[in-house]
């Protein structure tokens, strides 16, 4: 339906959302800027972090197969990696492929298996708060199911981590964060109270959480430019449908208007008053664990 | 569909106090006038006209509820005169909660001033210790959970509830309840509440999941927030107009200690208030534990209230 056929007292959520963006980009702006890393390391690496590269997925399996195994080996040679792959409630087999394929690595400790049956839909936020809370690295990181992080992504990490070792965001790069960010796990939690899980369904999950890190005094550190830790499988779909209650377009437009007015009006740290990343989960195929924080 | 007025170059210049300093209030404008004009196109504002057309069948149970911190000397103005010109109606409570005021003793006052009340439920005074700040959603969702009423109203600790021809406020808001016996809200006008707001205490609970404690804190936008949700649920506006006004001589925005001043906190309300609007947000505090507060009593007694949203 396109928007001139939309039903009288129909609200452009996007087109409000466009009007407080350009606002808060301005007062940013007017501030300095977005704090970025000037991309030259100074530092020699003193500190091997543990770093968590975490996948969230619901009925993603054939993304999978083609992401997680590459991603596994680009990176296992970093001795301090984890991976946390979070099976949001599939329905796919995925129980199944994992134990068929990934065992090795969750035996070597590698890997960290955890499904949860709770969510009827997917959710962006939740997920991903779930994932990060469920990891143990120093440093947790999404890479969404579709996408390859490159071989050595976990060791660039610690490298820019030795460079700014606190408030600093580990993204792709400030146009698109394609799903990449990571940060501090401390500070994700203590911080920025995680991601905003006012932000329902689908979109600006990323650009919430980055936007308030920013206003934090956080520094990105793009890694667009330094290596190849950006890609994509052939049959990426931007928008998954099938997983939301409501068309993505929708909640995309209703995230991003109330995700710059929180950000306008300096509500920096998510969640509060709320228990968030909340879930119970089977870890491993076994052990039964549950999450959350109380915000 | 809503024409969306900009937010343009010359208005960002013109705020120019500070670098960076976004005018939050101009900006909730924007915001307002877009969902004003929605609700306008949905013809989504539905009110009583005033005339009444069914006879009072049943006194439904009411709260009188009041806020306060501090604010002994605005409550020893109203709430004597509150009592008095509400005692043609029996099944009726006046519930004053006290939100840790630390200069007086305002539960002594109660105490003294009105034992039989106390003793008989009339006047129920309830007293947290934990808040450090004074704000409004909250305080006003745990003095809404603790009432027993079926409905429930806020008055202002300022606020003064005179007799309209012959009958006092809370026999007025029974016969407004016999009258629209649900999905109503019982308010002084749609352009100025003055705190005077009222639901079924069931529908506050169950279908506006009470003031937003989420997105509002301190001061502002909370009645105004509630009245619109209500609308946008399709609840009926019960005005009252000027009847039962009155206020002493108060502080408008009360000398409650906020952590930030009361116009930065309004505007900021503002703004987020008209954006869970316009996203259809209208169950506050879906996913936390609302109106939560520790409370004790003339008698000592404790209790607790809160609701998981």
């Amino acid at each position: 339906m396109g928007k001139r056929n939309m039903p009288p007292g129909f609200i452009d959520t996007k087109a409000l959302g466009t009007v407080l963006e350009k606002t808060w980009d301005k007062s940013m702006k007017e501030r300095g800027g977005y704090p970025t890393w000037n991309g030259k390391f100074t530092k020699g690496v003193s500190e091997n972090y543990k770093i968590s590269l975490c996948t969230t997925c619901m009925d993603r399996l054939d993304d999978l197969k083609q992401t997680m195994p590459k991603n596994i080996l680009d990176n296992i040679n970093y001795p301090h990696v984890e991976f946390v792959l979070l099976d949001y409630n599939s329905k796919d087999g995925l129980d199944d492929w994992v134990r068929e394929n990934l065992m090795e690595y969750i035996e070597r400790r590698s890997l960290i298996y955890i499904r949860t049956e709770e969510p009827e839909f997917f959710d962006m936020s939740h997920s991903r708060n779930v994932a990060f809370l469920a990891a143990s690295g120093d440093i947790v990181n999404n890479i969404d199911a579709d996408g390859f992080c490159g071989k050595g992504y976990a060791e660039f990490i610690n490298k820019c981590a030795n460079e700014i070792p606190e408030k600093a965001i580990f993204a792709k790069s400030r146009q698109l964060l394609r799903g990449r960010m990571g940060l501090y796990r401390g500070e994700f939690i203590e911080l920025l109270g995680g991601y905003s899980e006012e932000l329902k369904a689908y979109g600006h999950d990323d650009a919430d959480l980055l936007h308030r890190a920013w206003e934090l005094g956080f520094i990105m550190m793009p890694f667009s430019r330094h290596g190849d830790f950006v890609g994509i499988i052939k049959q990426h779909v931007k928008h998954q449908e099938g997983n939301y209650e409501k068309p993505w377009w929708v909640t995309e437009g209703e995230n991003r208007l109330l995700s710059y007015a929180n950000v306008i009006c300096k509500r920096l740290k998510a969640n509060e008053g709320r228990v968030w990343g909340k879930a119970k989960l089977v870890k491993n195929f076994g052990e039964e664990i549950e999450v959350g924080v109380q915000g | 569909m809503v024409r969306i007025r900009g937010f343009g170059e010359d208005e960002i210049k013109a705020l120019g106090r500070e670098p960076g300093l976004v005018d939050m209030k101009a900006l909730a404008k924007v915001l307002e006038d877009a969902w004003v004009q929605s609700m306008r196109e949905r013809q989504a504002f539905p009110y009583w006209k005033g005339t009444f057309t069914k006879p009072v069948t049943k006194n439904h149970k009411i709260s009188i509820c009041t806020t306060c911190r501090d604010r002994l000397e605005d409550l020893m103005q109203t709430l004597p005169k509150n009592i008095k010109a509400n005692s043609d109606y029996e099944n009726l409570e006046f519930v004053v909660l006290d939100y840790n005021s630390r200069e007086y003793d305002v539960g002594r006052w109660i105490q003294v001033g009105y034992p039989d009340l106390i003793e008989s439920g009339r006047v129920v005074y309830l007293r947290t210790e934990e808040p450090q700040y004074f704000d409004m959603a909250h305080s006003r969702n745990v003095a809404f959970l603790a009432a027993a009423g079926e409905i429930v109203n806020n008055v202002d600790a300022d606020n003064l509830l005179p007799q309209s021809n012959g009958i006092g406020f809370a026999t007025f808001i029974n016969k407004l309840a016999n009258e629209q016996p649900e999905m109503a809200i019982f308010g002084k006008s749609k352009q100025l509440l003055r705190g005077r707001i009222g639901f079924y205490k069931r529908e506050f609970i169950e279908l506006l999941g009470g003031y937003d404690e989420t997105n509002l804190k301190y001061y502002g936008a909370d009645d105004s927030n509630i009245l619109n949700r209500a609308w946008e649920l399709g609840m009926k506006f019960m005005g009252y107009r000027s009847l039962f006004s009155g206020s002493v001589k108060s502080m408008k925005h009360g000398e409650d200690p906020y952590p930030v001043p009361w116009w930065e906190s309004e505007a900021a309300n503002r703004l987020i208030s008209a954006a869970t609007l316009i996203i259809k947000q209208f169950k506050a505090n879906r996913g936390r534990m609302w109106g939560k507060a520790q409370l004790i009593d003339t008698f000592g007694r404790e209790s607790k209230t809160g609701i998981q949203g």
